[in-house]
């Protein structure tokens, strides 16, 4: 029962808060007043002098009070509070005003407790029973609130938007349903693609959501599980262990820690591709140079200069060949005159255990297999480029088509004939 | 110790009868008993005086406290009595009379406020509210 909402849910669903006065041979029971009491004091008071302050408070005790030795006290009754000393009615008044206190601070608190399960529970109980609230009825969705608490009211107001909300997120869906049928009959495959990446998306938002909930459980638990911890503590000995028990212990820690895991063979083998990617079209490269090399010196003009040195404003055959064949470069990252160097000492590359195995078979393959793994590289860019031109040109048309669909949905709000929407239908797959 | 009341009057009253608020008062063989006043009339009298000053206001508060003082005279309870027939009738009292009744009121006055000023209140706020004791109470003997 003790939780922070005890007084909102007490405000909004019973009206009042009450606090518990003992003195003498008594038990008086205050509780906050209504929306209609509070004014009626107010209006009463508000243009009379300050002469009238003690009537004024004695009017907001007579009205806050509930009940005196278990025995309730209703409206006909109260009158008699007029008769009651000031000394009493003073101390009453300070224990009512720190009452109001709590009320106003537990009114805070309404925008959060509308979140929670009860909340929304009662709110469905509220809507679909139809019953009401401070005797406020439910007039279809909307409530008579002028008898209600403020606290009151905005908990109905933040429940009747959050149920807007969701209609809203209902006909949003209900349209993006029919976009999408247009689509997938427009053009089904690229539909397809977008439906899966939604997919994906969505799938990924929810496991970032359950992996949040997860690491938000875990920190408030103080269960986070660290392996470095792990392998710290098992160097510390235990009391009760033995010299050789703990350095098996110890190895067999060192060894977990240095194994592989899922994400670190996943990672392993991204970069070993990459590597492998990148060492193919090094060498691919360097092979179409040379060849672009061999056609220049074939196609080139030969002038053999005369002996007054004309300048012809071109390179001579025999300067090209000379250039090519001098270029003769050695290294532990050299093979065939190629220089793989910069690619081996990128990090993620380097840090590989088998770069040395990789290095070896892919400068070692054969031309043919290399041109061939290149064109499937060159296959498989020219296809996602394609893919996202064409979801590029889908979400163009699917723009159109969306201000379609919003323009029927406004003539069907305003009540107009089906045929005009059939007709809008109609229009939108012709001009696709 | 807390006994249930059934009544809202009597729960009502018996705050309003709180000890120490009247006084028998012998005037001339007349025995006159005086009760302080409660927020109303405590008020009414107040703003009666606001607007005289001195004398005047010393002589009127004495006056509207009376008015509203005295509760029975000889015994006779004057509850049912008219208010402006009430007044009419102390009017014409001597003033003497009215300041040793007034004395006899201040000093209750200082007696009543020593009263109130003793009493311990406790406040616990709740949200079964009622937080009937009494009930509580009767749970545990049932038990």
């Amino acid at each position: 029962m003790n939780n922070k909402f005890n007084y909102t849910k007490s405000l909004i669903f019973d009206g009042y808060i009450k606090t518990t006065i003992k003195f003498d041979n008594f038990i008086i029971v205050l509780r906050t007043l209504s929306l209609f009491e509070e004014n009626n004091v107010v209006e009463t008071y508000k243009d009379l002098s300050n002469d009238y302050n003690l009537m004024a408070i004695t009017d907001t005790v007579k009205f806050a009070i509930y009940s005196i030795n278990g025995c309730k006290i209703t409206n006909e009754y109260r009158q008699k509070v007029n008769e009651w000393p000031k000394q009493i009615i003073i101390k009453l008044f300070d224990e009512y005003l720190k009452l109001a206190d709590t009320a106003r601070q537990a009114s805070k608190l309404v925008t959060e407790f509308i979140d929670i399960d009860e909340s929304k529970l009662r709110w469905s109980v509220v809507k679909a029973t139809k019953l009401s609230i401070n005797s406020s009825t439910i007039l279809g969705n909307d409530f008579d609130l002028s008898n209600l608490l403020f606290v009151q009211q905005l908990w109905i107001y933040l429940n009747l938007q959050n149920d807007l909300n969701e209609k809203n997120k209902l006909d949003w869906k209900k349209v993006e349903y029919t976009s999408e049928m247009i689509c997938m009959f427009i053009n089904p495959k690229a539909m397809q693609k977008i439906k899966h990446n939604d997919k994906l998306n969505e799938d990924e938002e929810v496991l970032q959501i359950e992996k949040n909930k997860d690491e938000k459980v875990k920190i408030e638990n103080v269960e986070i599980e660290n392996s470095a911890d792990e392998l710290f503590d098992t160097l510390n000995k235990k009391s009760n262990e033995s010299i050789s028990e703990h350095k098996n212990r110890v190895a067999k820690s060192l060894m977990k820690a240095f194994s592989e895991d899922e994400h670190d063979r996943i990672v392993r083998e991204f970069e070993e591709k990459e590597f492998i990617k990148e060492l193919r079209i090094k060498k691919e490269n360097a092979r179409r140079s040379k060849i672009v090399y061999e056609k220049k010196i074939i196609n080139a003009i030969v002038i053999e200069p005369k002996n007054n040195n004309l300048n012809v404003g071109f390179h001579q055959s025999s300067n090209l060949e000379n250039d090519f064949e001098n270029e003769i470069l050695v290294g532990e990252w050299i093979v065939n005159n190629i220089d793989y160097s910069d690619i081996v000492n990128i990090t993620s590359f380097s840090m590989l255990k088998n770069k040395n195995e990789i290095f070896y078979n892919i400068t070692n393959e054969t031309d043919e297999e290399t041109i061939k793994y290149i064109e499937s590289y060159i296959e498989k860019e020219n296809e996602l480029s394609k893919a996202s031109k064409k979801i590029q040109l889908l979400m163009m048309k699917q723009t159109k088509a969306e201000t379609r669909i919003d323009a029927r949905d406004r003539i069907l709000s305003a009540n107009k004939f089906e045929s005009q929407q059939q007709q809008m239908i109609n229009e939108i797959k012709n001009e696709n | 110790m807390v006994k249930k009341i059934e009544d809202p009057i009597v729960a009502l009253n018996s705050i309003a009868e709180l000890k120490a608020r009247s006084k028998e008062v012998t005037v001339e063989n007349r025995i006159i008993t005086i009760k302080t006043l409660g927020a109303r009339d405590e008020t009414d009298s107040f703003v009666e005086c606001m607007k005289l000053w001195g004398q005047a206001m010393i002589y009127k508060h004495k006056l509207e406290t009376m008015y509203r003082a005295i509760t029975h005279i000889d015994g006779i309870s004057l509850e049912k009595v008219d208010f402006t027939e009430k007044k009419m009738i102390i009017d014409t009292w001597k003033q003497e009379i009215i300041d040793q009744l007034y004395n006899e009121y201040a000093i209750l006055l200082g007696i009543a406020e020593e009263f109130f000023e003793k009493i311990k209140f406790t406040a616990e706020t709740n949200v079964i509210g009622a937080k009937d004791e009494m009930n509580e109470n009767k749970d545990d003997k049932n038990e």
